[in-house]
């Protein structure tokens, strides 16, 4: 299945973030070695920078199968065995991330309700459960077209080194 | 019935030895039919989530650090506010069991969803520092100092100092190479993290604390039966909460003890130099129970009767 | 059903889940959420499920991970493991065995600045694997050595599992990096002897290329600048002035700078080199945040305590009773993930391990290597797996049997370890 326009939009923020944690550390490490003026907010700044990595990284992960997964009975069981338990993984990582979502929800009411905030820059802790549901709702998305390329029973049995390294 | 007992510190921490003690004074008392299991470490949740672990039910006791969710405990947080202690002393038997007594009428409403078993608050954390001697306050200008937490980051910029944050356990490390020129802790942290020999001088008294509370989750007590439930209001309280705190103070002393024989010297502040920085720190003061006030809360009531 | 039990039951379906070809991270979050459903109730199971996973996304103290991930692809990506390759290739040259030797050398040198042994491996597979069966190598033999070359990846500081650790340890990341830094060198160079001893049967005969000494110091000194960005930045946290995160990110940085002046990383090498580490970083956040929920439901069991109280009350010596730990580490090596592994059993084992003296940085460089031992035991090895991975034709069965006598290597170490604790407590001494 080729990346669809949402995966390759995700996938582009979250690498923007990694680009912008590294650029953080190098211009906090630069600005204290040169100048000895340490940036306040750097911490934060990594940490929401790891936030919007990981879950708008996870849709371009579910998209192409890019998990790390033991392929062992791949050579002893019959395609059609093996289509099904594709199958099963596609439900199985449908039925998580909507579950995820639900269980997201009270922790992001309480956030918004006790005016949680962040320690250093004081930035509101609801804004950034906002963020991790726009990438959630993306991951749901490709799981939800992952499973219905599953049920075509396509045989790309690509694991997670072969896809990140080609 | 099993409590299921939740905190985020580490295995031999006092709050760990305190909640074992208790348990088996509740094993005794309820002849085994009241016992807990303690999940130290953060095992089932990091610091600042342990409050909703009791309250959803997921531990049936936790440990909260009032400060480790800025918001949350605006009242309880009050009692680690900078030079802030009740007016017969700073020690942690006499802060802990004080707020203890306050809970019920001002600290309920923010903890809502559980019982608060007891509160406790630390002695205050100390200043050290690794070659620059604090006899003089104005050498903490321009110094590197390692804090955690808000109230501190604003402490130590009042002292013209910059706060740098550095996880404890790389704190020694920061010291030696001079990535940091000091760091708050209490005497009993620069023990267990064996910071003497990095050290060369401590300030005595102690600035800020931090507060906790032992919280039981609403659904845990409502499964005890009504002897169980009397055990365990029997069992905590403003006692337990003084013994607690007791053994914090010997924790200190011991800490201490260890810092002098280390070579570490402890300077203690002139009167005139803790006017100064009495002053210097009651815009950060006022301005912490002005936000509790205004948020319709008797934050300076609270106040005036913890430090009565 | 006993907490015990289901502790167990639990246990035993996430292996039914991972042979059944589920992915790994899928396999510790379905068991953990259903788990803790069982144990209390959907309210439990959700909350935990949706304040760790957001806790482990946004949490200071992982953001080191994408960084080293980055530092090693952007490395990759401007030829670094290729040059490395080629150094000891040359340097090795005529030796019998020497292709093996080579690749197990400059995986241990990738290592030094890769902070992930399943990155090390991916990246040395698509170098050497090719290389060494061109010249006529045993496929068993030629990937068994970048599989074990590759694992080195998480000994050798900077590393990923050694991050982990210190942060349920409270342990200095600094000094955990400077302990294991001795016993990485001295485990690639017991994988260099096995490869040696298994070349006389595996190996081609070597050709007859002819190299001078002088030649073969001077191919060392040619991968310079990726001894500089080692210098500065893995050198930098011995040194104290950079934090690992510190370290990681001017690595990264360095790196991309290098690349761009030597003309060997274009844009569009960089910008796939920075999507890479997305899908690594995620695919490995995945497998934390999943084993994060499946040893949440693990410790809720106590199944760890229990097991070690019955070897309380049959009154084992502490000698025993590390046997007996590094025994179960070994077998759950065979099963599980790395990462999934450290975060179950460190929180129970280290009060014990301290207990009996043990200092917990010896205690972190222990695990990791038997976290490297079980990436490449089967019949669950990542690193096997990674290599099977990119080459279709490669059977699992020849993996298997070739990376066997390999798997000395770092039981020899454990052994080492014990016996001699300054292998990984003199470094963190002297410079801490
Ligand atoms: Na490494
Ligand atoms: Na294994």
């Amino acid at each position: 299945m080729p990346p669809d326009r949402l995966t390759r939009i995700f996938h582009a923020i979250a690498a923007l973030a990694v680009v912008v944690m590294m650029l953080t550390v190098v211009a906090d490490v630069v600005l204290r070695f040169v100048f000895n003026i340490p940036v306040r907010g750097a911490y934060d700044v990594v940490s929401f920078g790891l936030l919007v990595m990981v879950f708008f990284g996870m849709a371009p992960v579910v998209a192409r199968q890019g998990e790390i997964l033991i392929d062992i009975v791949d050579g002893l069981l019959p395609a059609a065995v093996l289509g099904l338990l594709k199958l099963l993984a596609s439900l199985g990582t449908l039925g998580f991330f909507l579950f995820l979502g639900w269980a997201m929800l009270g922790p992001a009411r309480d956030a918004y309700t006790y005016g949680d905030r962040s320690l250093e820059l004081g930035i509101p802790l609801w804004s950034l459960w906002a963020v991790a549901f726009v990438g959630l709702a993306g991951t749901v998305w490709e799981a939800l077209r992952r499973l219905r390329g599953a049920g075509r029973a396509a045989p790309d049995t690509a694991s997670a080194a072969q896809e990140a390294k080609s | 019935e099993t409590l299921k007992v939740s905190t985020f510190l580490p295995p031999n921490h006092a709050f760990n030895r305190m909640l074992t003690q208790w348990g088996e004074e509740l094993a005794e008392k309820s002849n085994g039919e009241l016992t807990v299991e303690l999940f130290p470490s953060g095992q089932l949740g990091p610091a600042p989530r342990q409050f909703d672990l009791a309250r959803t039910g997921a531990a049936d006791v936790a440990v909260v650090l009032s400060g480790a969710t800025p918001g949350r405990f605006p009242m309880a947080e009050l009692a680690g506010l900078p030079l802030t202690s009740p007016a017969a002393g700073n020690e942690s038997a006499i802060t802990s069991r004080r707020l203890t007594e306050l809970a019920p009428e001002y600290l309920a409403e923010e903890h809502a969803g559980t019982h608060i078993l007891w509160m406790a608050v630390t002695p205050p954390l100390k200043l050290h520092l690794k070659s620059a001697d604090p006899s003089d306050l104005s050498v903490f200008k321009g110094l590197r100092i390692r804090y955690a937490g808000a109230i501190w980051q604003q402490l130590i910029e009042a002292l013209g100092a910059s706060p740098v944050p550095v996880q404890p356990a790389e704190t020694g490390d920061a010291l030696a190479k001079g990535v940091v020129d000091g760091t708050a802790f209490p005497f009993e942290a620069t023990k267990s993290f064996d910071l003497a020999p990095v050290l060369g001088y401590s300030v005595e008294p102690g600035f800020a604390a931090a507060a906790f509370a032992v919280v039981m989750g609403d659904k845990a007590y409502d499964r005890l039966t009504p002897e169980l439930r009397k055990l365990v209001e029997e069992t905590t309280g403003p006692d337990r909460a003084e013994a607690f705190g007791k053994m914090l103070d010997e924790g200190e002393a011991e800490g201490r003890g260890y810092m002098s024989a280390g070579g570490v010297e402890i300077v203690t502040l002139t009167d005139d130099q803790l006017a100064t920085l009495r002053a210097e720190v009651s815009p950060i003061v006022e301005a912490m129970v002005k936000g509790v006030d205004d948020a319709g809360k008797p934050g300076r009531e609270f106040l005036s009767a913890y430090t009565q | 059903m006993s907490a015990f039990a289901l502790g167990l039951t639990g246990i035993g379906s996430m292996f039914l889940l991972l042979f059944l070809r589920q992915p790994v991270w899928l396999a510790l979050a379905l068991v953990g959420i259903v788990g803790n459903m069982v144990l209390n109730d959907v309210s439990v199971a959700a909350l935990l499920a949706g304040t760790g996973t957001f806790d482990t996304a946004s949490g200071y103290g992982l953001s080191v991970i994408p960084l080293f991930v980055l530092m090693g692809e952007v490395a990759s990506s401007s030829r670094m493991s290729a040059e490395l390759f080629g150094a000891a290739r040359v340097f090795t040259a005529g030796v019998r065995g020497g292709l093996s030797i080579a690749s197990i050398a400059a995986s241990g040198a990738f290592g030094a600045i890769c902070g992930s042994s399943v990155a090390t491996a991916a990246s040395m597979t698509r170098i050497a694997l090719p290389e060494m069966q061109k010249a006529g190598y045993e496929d068993g033999y030629a990937a068994a050595s970048v599989a074990a070359g590759g694992s080195l990846g998480i000994l050798i500081p900077p590393s990923i599992i050694l991050v982990i650790y210190g942060s349920i340890a409270e342990a200095s990341v600094a000094r955990l990096f400077a302990a294991s830094l001795i016993p990485g060198i001295v485990l690639m160079l017991l994988y260099v002897m096995v490869s040696v001893l298994l070349a006389g049967r595996a190996g081609p005969p070597p050709g007859a290329e002819r190299v001078s000494l002088a030649e073969r110091f001077r191919a060392l000194l040619r991968p310079w600048q990726f001894m500089l960005l080692f210098l500065v930045s893995i050198g930098g946290i011995y040194v104290g002035i950079f934090s690992p995160n510190e370290a990681a990110s001017v690595g990264a940085f360095g790196a991309v700078v290098i690349g761009f002046l030597r003309r060997t990383l274009s844009a569009q090498g960089f910008i796939r080199a920075v999507q890479a580490t997305v899908i690594i970083s995620c695919a490995l956040f995945m497998i934390i945040i999943g084993a994060t929920m499946f040893a949440n439901f693990v410790v809720q069991t106590r199944l760890p305590e229990r097991l070690l109280a019955l070897a309380q009350t049959a009154e084992l010596s502490p000698a025993l009773v590390m046997a007996l730990i590094v025994l179960l580490y070994i077998v759950m090596g065979c099963f599980l993930e790395g990462i999934g592994m450290v975060l179950i059993t460190v929180p129970v084992f280290l009060p014990v391990v301290t207990g009996f003296g043990f200092d917990p940085i010896w205690f972190g460089v222990l695990v990791a290597v038997l976290v490297e031992l079980g990436l490449i035991t089967p019949p669950v090895g990542m690193n096997l797996f990674i290599i099977k991975a990119q080459s279709a034709a490669l059977s699992m069965g020849t993996l298997y049997r070739g990376i066997l006598p390999f798997l000395i290597a770092p039981v020899l170490l454990v052994a080492l370890l014990f016996a001699v604790p300054q292998l990984a407590l003199w470094l963190p001494g002297v410079l801490y």
